[in-house]
């Protein structure tokens, strides 16, 4: 799968002004941000024809309609779509562990400080 | 054999002592039962005053006088005693009978006494002890039972039997077992047994069916009982009912993990705010470090300190909701009363909500009679409103909202009718009457965010205004919540909780 080619962070957060903040943070940094406010609009902009593949997935776990956890159990079940790496953002104290579950590449507990947040994407976006 | 042969002979098999003696009350014969009853060998007593020897009846000289008048004497638990041991507390059946002579005259008499102490103490002893139990066990405010060595139950006390309402003969042997729960009954059985067979003390809990049909919860503890000699001789017990303390103690587990999720949703809520306000901040920082003069030029400062202040306002509300919702568990929910039109109330509260109802895809519909006055408390009121509606618009995404009043004309009172009926994943009839309580919600806290209080406190706004607030609903069929708000109030104190 390395050979697909990939750019910026999809961001799959429900709380609209989280969303903001984390895509005009991001972007600021200069990453190509695309946003999604729960698990299936995530899978549908991935899965639509020609979008762009994230190298990175943020992912809160507390959603209406699909949730986190549905969400990563899609995503592995697609083999197009089960590497692409996700880090958990969530407000949830047990998220570490909850991570270890879910196999993902990272965590981030809710309120993130900006550094740590781009340390844990940098390594994953081109 | 001749008569006298025959006369030793019963004299010797007799189990009572035999005494003899002659008109001078001088003894002439001592038999040997009489020598174990009183411990005297005949050659002691024989050739001896009576009277000297013993104490009463022989210490009285006048029932042996009345033997030699020719009397018959019969005395039951009469006290005997050798002289020199003092009267003591042995007691006989004595009968004693003139014996006369060749002529007919009373020439002494014989006496037949049985020694009846020992069995008397025993018995009446026994008699006592039994009785003082019996009493003990039916007034005892406990269930108590005894079993034999067999395991099978030989006796229940009164309590036990008004407590199930049925008969010793019913409960005799492992009939009791059939006034346990079906999902007891297998431990508790084994639990019995298995102490039973190690002639251990065991402490069981079970449902017993009480005398109404109701199974209580029994707290039973038996222990091994043993004779004097060591033997095992059963097992006796005792129950009390623990139910009341058994439902304490789950609504207790109940309310302590209520409060958990509520403090687990609340730091949800106040995390997702200040998740926000830092991004926010930490960003401002970075640029102004950064790039410090295209960043104060370029506007964007002043839009990130616009953004941060509305998540500053957003804690600052949850800060304010999580301490009403701690005013309102006190009951301290007061009312400001004021003459009202519930529909201009409700339809600015409906104007409030339409823009936060469009982002969740719902239309807010109002339909209302041009006015309906009443005294109600407006800040409350609109409290509720935004709580029916924010409820509706996030169960019931993509669908329509619609909020209504009307007047009631249910009741007698006059009273106003409050309508709010989404058309979203409705609510299980088993939740319905638990929505309204504290912490509580239909549906997991993760799927759907919020303190899961909205409900709950417009039951006490509404509760607070006599009012009433009921939901029909069906999974997958939406909800409509209705209130009904008396138009004037029924009392007249200026608080209310």
């Amino acid at each position: 799968m390395t050979d697909r080619t990939c750019a910026g962070v999809l961001v799959v957060e429900d709380d609209a002004d989280i969303l903001r903040a984390v895509v005009q943070v991001l972007e600021d940094e200069g990453y190509a941000v695309r946003a999604a406010e729960n698990g299936r609009v995530a899978l549908e902009a991935l899965r639509e024809p020609g979008a762009p593949r994230p190298c990175v997935i943020l992912l809160d776990l507390m959603m209406p309609v699909m949730d986190g956890w549905a969400f990563r159990a899609e995503q592995l079940r697609d083999p197009a779509l089960s590497d692409i790496p996700v880090i958990v953002l969530t407000a949830d104290g047990a998220a570490t562990q909850k991570m270890g579950r879910m196999h993902g590449a990272g965590a981030l507990r809710k309120p993130v400080e900006l550094l740590t947040l781009l340390d844990a994407i940098q390594p994953f976006v081109s | 054999m001749n008569s006298h042969a025959l006369a030793e002979l019963v004299l010797q098999a007799s189990a009572d002592g035999v005494v003899a003696f002659d008109r001078a009350l001088v003894c002439t014969h001592w038999s040997r039962v009489m020598e174990t009853m009183f411990g005297l060998p005949a050659a002691a007593v024989v050739g001896k005053p009576l009277p000297a020897v013993l104490v009463s009846p022989f210490g009285d000289r006048t029932p042996l006088r009345r033997v030699l008048e020719g009397e018959e004497i019969a005395l039951e638990g009469c006290p005997c005693e050798r002289r020199e041991a003092g009267p003591g507390a042995r007691t006989y059946d004595a009968r004693y009978v003139p014996w006369r002579g060749a002529g007919g005259a009373v020439e002494g008499g014989v006496g037949l006494l049985r020694d009846t102490s020992p069995l008397q103490q025993a018995e009446r002893r026994a008699q006592e002890i039994e009785s003082r139990f019996r009493i003990m066990a039916d007034v005892a405010p406990v269930l108590l039972w005894m079993a034999g060595t067999d395991a099978l139950c030989t006796f229940f006390n009164q309590t036990w039997l008004d407590f199930t309402g049925r008969t010793l003969e019913q409960e005799w042997g492992v009939g009791w077992a059939e006034g346990v729960h079906f999902e007891d009954f297998q431990r508790c059985v084994d639990t019995y047994m298995a102490a039973f067979a190690e002639r251990r003390t065991f402490e069981m809990e079970y449902r017993l069916r009480r005398a109404d049909g109701q199974y209580r919860w029994v707290l039973d503890r038996g222990t091994p009982r043993w004779e004097r000699d060591g033997r095992f001789a059963g097992y006796i017990g005792s129950c009390v009912d623990i139910t009341d303390r058994k439902d304490l103690e789950l609504d207790l587990l109940r309310a302590v993990s209520l409060r958990d999720e509520f403090l687990s949703i609340a730091s949800h809520e106040l995390r997702t705010p200040l998740t926000a306000l830092r991004l926010q901040l930490d960003s401002v920082a970075r640029s102004l470090e950064r790039r410090p003069t295209e960043h104060l030029a370029s506007g964007k400062l002043a839009a990130s300190t616009g953004d941060a202040r509305i998540q500053a306002e957003r804690l600052t509300l949850l800060v304010e909701r999580l301490l009403d919702i701690s005013r309102l568990a006190e009951g301290r929910l007061t009312l400001d009363h004021e003459e009202l039109d519930l529909v201009s109330v409700v339809g600015a509260a409906v104007e409030v909500m339409r823009a936060p109802a469009r982002v969740a895809g719902c239309e807010l519909r109002f339909a209302a009679p041009p006015a309906l006055r009443g005294r109600w408390d407006r800040l409350r009121l609109e409290q509720l409103v935004t709580n029916l509606v924010g409820n509706a618009t996030k169960f019931g995404a993509h669908q329509p909202v619609d909020v209504a009043i009307a007047e009631d004309t249910n009741g007698q009172a006059s009273a106003a009718r409050l309508t709010v009926t989404d058309r979203g994943i409705g609510i299980d009839p088993q939740d319905q009457r638990r929505i309204f309580e504290r912490f509580e919600r239909a549906v997991p806290p993760r799927n759907f965010g919020g303190l899961g209080l909205g409900l709950w406190v417009a039951k006490q706004i509404v509760d607070a205004h006599e009012g009433t607030i009921s939901v029909a609903s069906a999974p997958g069929e939406g909800a409509t919540f209705t209130v009904v708000l008396p138009t004037a109030r029924t009392h007249t104190s200026g608080r209310s909780a």
